[in-house]
């Protein structure tokens, strides 16, 4: 009976080392940025290897599923680009455990964003298209009319008009904008 | 000393905010969501010492602010719902490609 006793008393000792083997090893693989430091801020100096861990995991899936939804960089196009960072915003909060799940209200800002993102581009290409035909019209208006004279010169427009094309479109897109707000 | 911290904590957490960024570049968080993940390594942080680390990353050139199309007026919108994203020279330094003798340890 006493030799069973101290084999088990002998097995379980290595377990303890290894245990503690671990916690040691695992600083020194760190080579990143402020990995050795500790003491001043933080109490555990694993703590910041597994939180790099961690994000690097989060920012790999966060640029697998959503990279594709990013339009560009800050200084371009803005079009989209609320709804590209409150998709990212929530997805990081969940994967990073900042919250567990993705509350109804959630899923419903989200989808107003993108709807309304949606909207606006629709209607920025209508502004587009209209303002193009707009043109064309006058241009072809304005042939005809040199065709009966013989003068094939195209008629400039005023510089107003653009203004006067973007006023009216402009305040239509507003009103939407606002309707899809408020609804 | 500044504010109640030590050179060297100011330097972990502002070292901190770049290696975050950087591992979800290209991706832009909100200053609240980063204070928020950082709360898990310096959970004594405190939100003004940590906005003015942002600011000075922002001054410095290596952490830029995503103005989102949503935001009205930008000016007004609160610091906590503000988003940043790394910049090309805040890459550099979080991979130690260029060294910053006021970030390196």
């Amino acid at each position: 009976m006493t030799v069973g006793a101290t084999k088990k008393t002998a097995t379980k000792k290595p377990v303890r080392r290894k245990k503690s083997a671990k916690k040691r090893v695992a600083p020194k693989k760190s080579t990143t940025r402020g990995a050795d430091a500790q003491g001043d801020v933080t109490e555990n100096p694993l703590q910041i290897d597994e939180y790099r861990q961690r994000l690097g995991a989060v920012g790999r899936l966060m640029r697998a599923a959503l990279a594709d939804l990013d339009t560009g960089q800050p200084p371009g196009d803005r079009l989209g680009q609320g709804a590209y960072l409150q998709v990212m915003g929530r997805a990081f909060e969940v994967l990073d455990g900042l919250s567990q799940t993705v509350e109804v209200d959630d899923l419903v800002k989200i989808s107003k964003v993108v709807a309304e993102q949606r909207r606006a581009e629709l209607n920025h290409r209508k502004l587009q298209l209209a303002a193009d035909l707009t043109t064309e019209r006058t241009c072809e208006t304005s042939r005809s009319a040199d065709g009966e004279s013989g003068d094939t010169e195209t008629i400039e427009l005023p510089e107003s008009f653009g203004e006067i094309v973007r006023q009216i479109y402009g305040t239509t897109l507003a009103a939407d904008l606002n309707g899809a707000g408020e609804g | 000393m500044a504010n109640g911290r030590t050179a060297r904590q100011i330097k972990l957490v502002r070292n901190e905010v770049l290696v975050a960024l950087n591992m979800l570049y290209p991706a832009a968080l909100q200053a609240d969501q980063l204070m928020r993940s950082l709360l898990s390594v310096f959970p004594e942080m405190e939100w003004d010492p940590f906005r003015r680390d942002l600011a000075y990353l922002c001054e410095k050139g290596y952490v830029q602010r995503v103005v989102s199309d949503n935001e009205s007026e930008p000016k007004f919108t609160p610091w906590r719902q503000r988003w940043f994203r790394l910049t090309s020279a805040g890459m550099e330094v979080a991979d130690h490609v260029i060294g910053d003798p006021a970030l390196d340890e």
